[in-house]
């Protein structure tokens, strides 16, 4: 599953067209592994293959093509290779009242998302930490309201291994960290 | 003060009693609901409040929005790309819908009371997803959508969020206050907050401040400034 995203992420990373070549040597995955995945995608519909060019033939080597593809459905296969989040989680209920309410309060995110305190002050701190939202005031203190300022969509952001917030639609936006 | 959502009020029951109504598994008996009332009155808080616990769809329509941007913020919503194409997109969103029955509750639906066409979308949604919507308008919502006999006719509950009365009220000082309220203060704060739940929450906040400062251990009508 790494080595998949590996190579969605490369793939989304141009605008435009992209060949197998490039892919290989941008992840350093092998030519072999690479043909499989992009064919998948193909196959589901999140690239194309638009050309098959014949390469200069090497001699005791079979025929190599260099194949030239586009993406065809940049959202899907952003979703399609970002991690599988468990669903109806505390983080969930937080993300869901942060996205209608757009400014408020830990009390808000408690009483409306029924969650402890813990979990709120824990999750405001890593969202603002990680840019999606912004104090009203510095210094913290009771009271203090929260406002989005980067709204990723229904998916909520995940926690990475580095402990910092990713949004979910991978190679599409990178995480900011501090 | 304690940061609890109060759910023994008479209008959250109401809510729950609706969304019961809606949520059945009978064929045949349509799945509308509508709920209206004047602001203040804890529609939209207690539909979110339903919606981050139970995994329902909860959208705040905007008065530019036409039937594709709605379908658009539909199908985002229940986990989707958004394709391009307006009937493209309503498919999508009756295969996720089949797919995963939600409740999709629609806030402010005021805005489209003039628009027949978004109207119209949700109720052919409703009909061919069989999934539960939930309307939320303001006071005059349910009169305004009358002029829509086929919607009208889908609404399984009509539900109108009415004042907090002297019960309610005592029932928030109860769990929401760490401080023992006096008749004669819940009665002050039903009278003087006309009801408002806003409203509700400052008094009881502004005189737990005061008792707090006065090291009291009760609340009257007296402690008021």
């Amino acid at each position: 599953m790494e080595k998949l995203r590996t190579i969605g992420k490369a793939v989304l990373e141009p605008n435009g067209f992209f060949s197998l070549d490039q892919i290989v040597r941008r992840t350093g995955i092998s030519r072999k592994y690479t043909t499989d995945t992009l064919v998948v995608f193909s196959k589901e519909g999140l690239i194309k293959k638009i050309r098959k060019q014949r390469k200069e033939h090497v001699p005791g080597h079979s025929a190599m093509y260099s194949l030239t593809y586009r993406v065809a459905d940049r959202k899907a296969l952003a979703q399609r290779i970002a991690p599988k989040l468990k669903e109806d989680t505390a983080q969930d209920k937080m993300w869901k009242v942060i996205r209608y309410l757009k400014i408020f309060t830990r009390s808000d995110l408690i009483r409306t998302a029924a969650v402890s305190r813990e979990n709120a002050k824990w999750y405001t701190k890593m969202l603002h930490r990680a840019g999606f939202i912004r104090p009203s005031r510095s210094g913290g203190g009771p009271g203090v309201e929260w406002r989005l300022i980067r709204d990723c969509g229904p998916k909520r952001p995940y926690v990475t291994a580095k402990g910092t917030l990713m949004e979910y639609k991978a190679g599409l936006h990178r995480a900011r960290e501090q | 003060m304690k940061d609890v959502f109060v759910t023994k009020l008479k209008n959250v029951k109401k809510f729950e009693a609706l969304i019961e109504k809606v949520n059945h598994r009978l064929t045949g008996v349509e799945r509308m609901g509508l709920i209206f009332s004047d602001p203040g009155f804890g529609k939209t808080r207690t539909a979110l409040h339903y919606a981050a616990n139970n995994g329902a769809v909860m959208i705040r329509t905007k008065k530019l929005m036409t039937g594709r941007w709605l379908l658009e913020e539909i199908v985002e919503e229940l986990g989707a790309a958004p394709a391009w194409k307006s009937k493209d997109l309503f498919a999508q969103a009756v295969q996720q819908l089949v797919a995963r029955p939600r409740t999709i509750i629609l806030d402010e639906i005021d805005y489209f009371t003039s628009d027949s066409k978004v109207i119209e979308t949700m109720r052919d949604l409703h009909d061919i997803a069989h999934c539960p919507i939930v309307f939320i308008g303001m006071g005059q919502a349910d009169k305004k959508l009358m002029r829509y006999p086929h919607l009208y006719d889908r609404f399984v509950d009509i539900v109108k969020f009415e004042k907090l009365d002297r019960t309610d009220v005592g029932q928030m000082c109860d769990e929401l206050s760490d401080f023992r309220f006096e008749p004669d203060a819940v009665d002050r704060i039903a009278t003087e907050s006309q009801g408002r739940i806003r409203e509700i929450i400052k008094t009881i906040h502004r005189a737990e401040t005061a008792a707090r400062t006065a090291k009291a251990k009760t609340i009257g009508a007296k402690d008021f400034k």
